[in-house]
């Protein structure tokens, strides 16, 4: 007994999982002992590792399928336990997501729904979705798996509300259908811009479509009237993933320093549509040349996708005392350091823009093909946009990238607070007034339905 | 019950061993080579069950990483029925139990019993008395090829180990694991006879070279233009005048 006390204590030393029964000396002797016919046929590292899993995996399950029916005996035998939660109160409305990429916009409206104690389900594709982690007795919130089968999860919810930012649900050929026994399927955009930037048809199906404001209600309007679908509803909500992002901002501007040069921030999307190629050949020898402070920042996927290109980029301006690459999975230093960003189609833009009430060079490149609904619209609010952050030069016309700079930086806050005042509702706090939206539409959906009046005579 | 598990699954597959290596014996006219054709054969057939096996492992390791350290949180925060019941909340939110452990043995379920068949063939394979291969003089016998030692079980043992250590996304507990029963094996199989030592050999020094190549094959990583490599290398001129 002794012999083993030491051996476990020599396990935990080697920094064992503590969620294993089995410390590994005794589950491989254990292993042996049990399967004597494959221990002798063991083939290779892997197998062996299987069987102490298997040992432990059983004695686990066991021990926790015999306290979940101990625990759940003492509940009924003890007088005056706690009634069983109402389940009817989740079937109201109903959270949909895609991943961990979309809980920055779904964060703020989760928060505010508990706040105002509304009760939700929340179904996600992802098993890395922090919404899952959440523990509070007015969510249910569930990891549905992904492929197909998750896929019909989805088609099979039943509530009044489903809220979702995924579009071309219900879109002939996507696997996610239309849900048949959801009132309302609401879209909440996560991105700047309205759908103009979508491909074809992905609202189409939609009851609801949540605006960053009223701007964009136009749009959609036309797409109904061309295809003869009915009116939804469009509220001009604003942005929920700005509310952490604006919190995130005031804290770091509150302790930035001003630079001594202007600080030149080049963003590229990755892949062949992106700046990076353009940013290496031209723009960060121009930049430095001309005295600029530059950082690169590049997209998370060029760091696998063009991890040559971005060598080279070190390679050739990583010793010059003005030139920094922040591959920090967080960019809010160099967004509040910087002055002047110039980037490509990149969302990037307007969170800097937007949040930081600094310019944009924007690297003109026109949407590819006739898939998207800027075609049916002809032309995408962001071509209008680019303008107002700032300069806007396609890649072919940089002879001279000095004088776009400094046109670019003499475009003060107030260029860009203006701009976005006019195009996004609820800065900093679109998350509330989504969830109250979503409150009173569960509300309206449960009245039934009003007769119409009689007419008289 | 086992008798009947091992006439349904096992005994099949003996046969086509045993058929198998009569063929590569005939083919080669050398049992040692039969045993080699034998060995990558089989690698042939259960790799892709053994790539199986580690997709539903990383899958279940996924799983893990997730619940770990929640599982850990709740533990230090909760006890008793309130610990189990949060548990319990945990494991529905994400659609588990901790049967569902057992999943990542659905692979080694589907090799086990190639395993089972191939050491059981090997084992009774009385054609093996007085055969030789190269240097070892009985097949059907151990080694005793370093001065009296056996000297294939150390050779399986470090081509295990060498396995062990150039396969992908092990953890630290999992090298231990590996080294141990690398150890428990070279004890098991020690006096085991030669033949199935030459198998199990070949076994592992296929892994090592199937693990070794997928170290070596290059990744693309991007494209470099030829103008944008001669605008990096001016600018990298330009700065060393500087």
């Amino acid at each position: 007994m002794k012999f083993i006390l030491h051996l476990k204590t020599a396990a935990k030393k080697i920094r064992l999982n503590p969620a294993k029964p089995f410390d590994l000396i005794f589950g491989a002797a254990l292993a042996v002992l049990l399967f004597p016919a494959p221990a002798q046929a063991y083939l290779d590292p892997g197998t062996g590792n299987i069987f102490i899993y298997v040992i432990g995996t059983l004695l686990a399950a066991a021990l926790y399928t015999l306290k979940s029916f101990g625990y759940g005996l003492l509940r009924l035998l003890r007088p005056g336990s706690a009634p069983r939660a109402n389940k009817n109160k989740f079937d109201e409305l109903v959270i949909f997501s895609e991943g961990k990429a979309y809980w920055p916009t779904f964060k703020p409206i989760v928060e505010a729904l508990l706040d105002r104690g509304q009760a939700f389900r929340y179904l996600s594709l992802d098993i890395e979705d922090p919404g899952l982690t959440l523990e509070n007795p007015l969510i249910k919130n569930r990891y549905i798996g992904n492929g197909g089968a998750a896929f019909a999860k989805v088609g099979a919810v039943r509530a009044r509300l489903l809220l979702s930012t995924t579009p071309n649900i219900g879109t002939p050929g996507y696997p996610i259908p239309r849900p048949k026994h959801v009132a309302c399927l609401a879209h909440v955009c996560h991105g700047v811009g309205g759908i103009d930037t979508y491909h074809k048809h992905s609202v189409d199906s939609c009851d609801a479509v949540i605006l960053m404001s009223e701007c964009f209600e136009p749009a959609i309007r036309k797409l109904e009237r061309l295809r003869n679908l009915p009116a939804k509803e469009l509220p001009g909500l604003g942005l929920p993933y700005f509310d952490e992002l604006k919190k995130k901002a005031d804290k770091i501007k509150a302790r930035s320093e001003a630079s001594a040069k202007p600080v030149i921030l080049i963003a590229p999307s990755w892949g062949a549509k992106g700046c990076l190629a353009l940013a290496a050949e031209k723009l960060i020898p121009e930049l430095l040349a001309a005295g600029y402070e530059v950082i690169l920042r590049p997209h998370p996927q060029s760091r696998q996708n063009e991890a040559e290109l971005l060598a080279a980029i070190d390679d050739a301006f990583g010793a010059h005392d003005n030139f920094k690459m922040d591959l920090a999975i967080d960019g809010t230093e160099s967004l509040s350091k910087a002055d002047l960003m110039i980037s490509d189609k990149s969302g990037v833009r307007f969170d800097f823009a937007f949040l930081y009430e600094k310019p944009v060079l924007t690297i003109y490149s026109p949407l590819p093909g006739d898939d998207y609904e800027a075609a049916d619209l002809g032309g995408a609010w962001e071509d209008e946009a680019s303008a107002r952050l700032g300069p806007v030069a396609a890649a072919d016309e940089l002879a001279d990238i000095k004088p776009l700079v400094e046109q670019a930086l003499s475009l003060g806050p107030a260029d860009m607070s203006e701009f976005r005042e006019s195009c996004l509702r609820n800065f900093g706090h679109s998350g509330q007034a989504i969830a109250q939206w979503l409150i009173e539409k569960c509300r309206c959906l449960a009245e039934p339905p009003k007769a119409a009046p009689k007419s008289g005579g | 019950m086992l008798s009947w598990l091992y006439l349904i699954f096992i005994y099949p597959l003996e046969l086509f061993y045993q058929g198998l290596y009569q063929f590569f014996h005939a083919f080669t006219g050398s049992y040692g080579w039969g045993l080699i054709c034998l060995s990558v054969v089989s690698t042939l057939i259960y790799t892709p069950l053994k790539d199986l096996a580690a997709k539903i492992q990383d899958r279940e390791r996924a799983i893990q990483a997730v619940l770990g350290p929640q599982l850990k949180a709740l533990k230090a925060q909760s006890q008793g029925a309130e610990r189990h019941e949060r548990m319990k909340n945990l494991y529905r939110r994400y659609a588990y139990h901790p049967i569902y452990g057992l999943r990542s043995m659905l692979g080694v379920m589907l090799q086990v019993p190639f395993l089972i068949a191939a050491y059981n063939m090997l084992a009774s394979y009385d054609r093996l008395a007085g055969q030789a291969f190269g240097p070892i003089s009985d097949l059907s016998r151990p080694d005793a090829l370093l001065l009296g030692l056996n000297f294939l079980p150390i050779l399986m043992t470090l081509f295990n180990i060498g396995a062990l250590y150039t396969t992908k996304s092990f953890t630290t507990r999992e090298h231990l694991q590996g080294l141990l029963i690398a150890a428990l094996f070279l004890i098991l199989l020690y006096t085991a006879p030669a033949a199935l030592l030459v198998y199990w050999t070949a076994n592992n020094a296929l892994l090592l070279l199937v693990n070794l190549k997928s170290k070596i094959t290059p990744r693309a990583s991007g494209r470099k233009s030829p103008r944008l490599e001669a605008a990096l290398a001016e600018f990298k001129n330009r700065q060393g005048e500087i």
